[in-house]
């Protein structure tokens, strides 16, 4: 293999990486008030792409406001699915994991209604502002500006929501909740707000990775479940609840894939990551940047 | 001997974790100033009381009143607002946050102005000087009798009407069990009413106004704390079941 090659395919892995692991930060933000993954979040990745195509492409919007009208509306969707797929299961102590049917079902309902009105077929979104899809060559490197762009929001904004759980009072409020659920409440704490706001914001943010994955991967109503299972990879690689172990297991990810492409089949790459993730687990349980959980049961 | 206005009003309250009610028609009373002491054997339903007028578990039957307000619509997050603070049994605190985060963590309801912040934060770390030199560090990393007055200090900055504590000297060395007494000796002395689930029995009676006693989750009997300090009916409670079998 020429280094050339071997260049190209890191960068297309790097920058599937950064994806993946963007979808993974979403289903932590969503689970660290409520011990919940929602199974939606990758739909809401592909909702996210879409509408920026409804917004971008066909409305022919400026990118930040298609942007952010498509990330208010995914929001304004993930809270709809907190309040009738999770909150009512959460006040029960008795749930016993009700939420993994209930956050599914909701999943398929958004995947059903989406090919019912986008169809099938891929489309076109435009790049990031600034940011295009033609390759540049650098040394011995080829890339896209877009894909510079992917990578650098993924870490911008994944220090951002870092920044939020330990700097802000509500991000540290979010971790008491997490830790001590009654203890947070006693304290005035409302764990049933800030589950709220923790799903709109991840639903959000699950909408902003379909955004700026949409022009690379293009939009279409069957990216949601790719992503899904490739950022839950993440996650169970990186450690849930790790926000940085997610991006360096979606990077470690990206590149495996990317590196297998060039002699195996697809179906035996996703055969490639499942060992990935399996040898991982193996030596770390809990992942590579993951501990023991401390939830009472 | 005459009772203050009273500030908690509990009437026939019922309350359990599944069907089976754990306490039945529970009648107390806390008055304004009052120091009031809940006692009973383990397992008589002490912390299922508590945990019942802040809100954590919903009463089956009967009325939980403060200040006249009725709290049995309300959530356990809304009542630190009306002034009701609840130190939970084995030191609660937030182990993986600093001690001053959780100092601001107990504000965070109030929504205070930046500058009342810091002066409340200020006055508990002025009560609690071992938590001042340790304020920049993780909850968990402090010493039992630490914690405890991490989490006396966590309900104080709100300045609460009524504290309830449930068994804050459970596990500590005697000298520390002292500090928490003079702890709420000064709460006291502020105009704050409490009241005190604990198992150093005399020491809570000599602390206390008024105890009530909570025999397998009822009420087998109340009076004024001097009056009780010693009596066989306290020894009958306190010992519940076992005393009952026990030869003379
Ligand atoms: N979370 C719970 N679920 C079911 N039963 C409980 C729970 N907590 C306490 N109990 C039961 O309620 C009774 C009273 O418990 P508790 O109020 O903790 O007593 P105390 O604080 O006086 O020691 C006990 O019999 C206990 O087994
Ligand atoms: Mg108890």
């Amino acid at each position: 293999m020429l280094l050339e090659d071997l260049l190209a395919l890191l960068a297309t892995g790097v920058t599937m990486g950064a994806i993946y692991a963007m979808v993974a930060v979403s289903f932590n933000v969503a689970y660290k008030p409520t011990n919940v993954f929602n199974m939606a979040q990758g739909e809401l990745v592909m909702l996210g792409a879409m509408f920026a195509w409804g917004l971008m492409t066909q409305s022919a919007l400026p990118w930040l406001v298609g942007a952010a009208l498509a990330l208010a509306a995914v929001a304004a969707i993930g809270l709809f699915e907190e309040r009738v797929a999770v909150a009512a299961l959460l006040r029960k102590p008795s749930h016993h994991h009700g939420w993994i049917i209930s956050t599914l079902a909701f999943s398929i309902i958004v995947l059903n209604v989406a090919d019912h009105v986008y169809g099938t077929d891929p489309q076109p979104v435009p790049p990031v502002p600034g940011a295009t899809l033609d390759t540049l060559q650098w040394g011995a490197l080829t890339f896209s500006t877009q894909q510079v762009a992917v990578v650098l929001i993924a870490v911008a904004s994944i220090a951002l929501v870092e920044w939020v759980y330990r700097r802000t009072l509500v991000g540290k409020a979010v971790r008491a909740v997490a830790e001590d659920r009654d203890a947070a409440r006693l304290n005035g704490i409302s764990p049933a707000r800030l589950t709220m706001t923790s799903f709109a914001i991840a639903a959000a943010y699950a909408a902003l990775t379909g955004v700026v994955a949409a022009p690379l991967l293009l939009a279409s109503t069957s990216i949601g479940l790719t992503l899904l299972v490739k950022g839950f990879m993440a996650l169970a690689i990186g450690g849930v609840g790790s926000n940085w172990g997610a991006l360096a297991a979606g990077i470690l990810l990206g590149c495996v894939e990317s590196l297998g492409s060039v002699s195996l089949t697809p179906d035996y790459r996703q055969v490639l990551l499942l060992a990935v993730v399996l040898l991982v687990l193996l030596v770390r349980p809990f992942g590579l940047f993951g501990r023991p959980g401390l939830r009472e049961v | 001997m005459t009772r203050p206005q009273p500030l908690l009003e509990v009437d026939g309250l019922s309350v359990g974790y599944g069907i089976v009610p754990v306490i039945e028609e529970i009648t107390l009373q806390v008055g304004r100033g009052e120091a009031v002491a809940l006692l009973g054997a383990n397992g008589a339903g002490k912390s299922t009381l508590l945990k019942a007028v802040s809100g954590l578990l919903v009463p089956g039957a009967g009325s939980i009143r403060f200040d006249g307000r009725d709290l049995s619509r309300l959530r356990a997050e809304a009542l630190v607002t009306l002034g009701l603070s609840h130190v939970a049994e084995g030191r609660r605190i937030f182990r993986r946050e600093t001690v001053l985060d959780n100092l601001l963590l107990g504000l965070y309801r109030l929504r205070l102005a930046r500058a009342e912040t810091a002066a409340r934060v200020e006055e508990a770390l002025a009560m609690f000087p071992a938590l001042r030199q340790k304020a920049d560090q993780l909850a968990g990393s402090l010493s039992g009798g630490q914690q405890q007055m991490l989490a006396i200090a966590q309900a104080l900055v709100r300045k609460p009407r009524l504290l309830m504590l449930d068994e804050p000297s459970l596990g500590l060395a005697p000298n520390l069990v002292e500090e928490v007494f003079r702890t709420l000796a000064a709460v006291r002395a502020q105009g704050v009413s409490i009241l005190l689930v604990e198992q150093v029995v005399e020491r809570a009676l000599e602390f206390a106004d008024h105890a009530y006693l909570l025999q397998s989750g009822r009420l087998s009997g109340d009076g004024p704390a001097a009056t009780l300090r010693g009596s066989e009916q306290v020894r009958r409670a306190y010992l519940g079941a076992a005393a009952a079998h026990a030869p003379s």
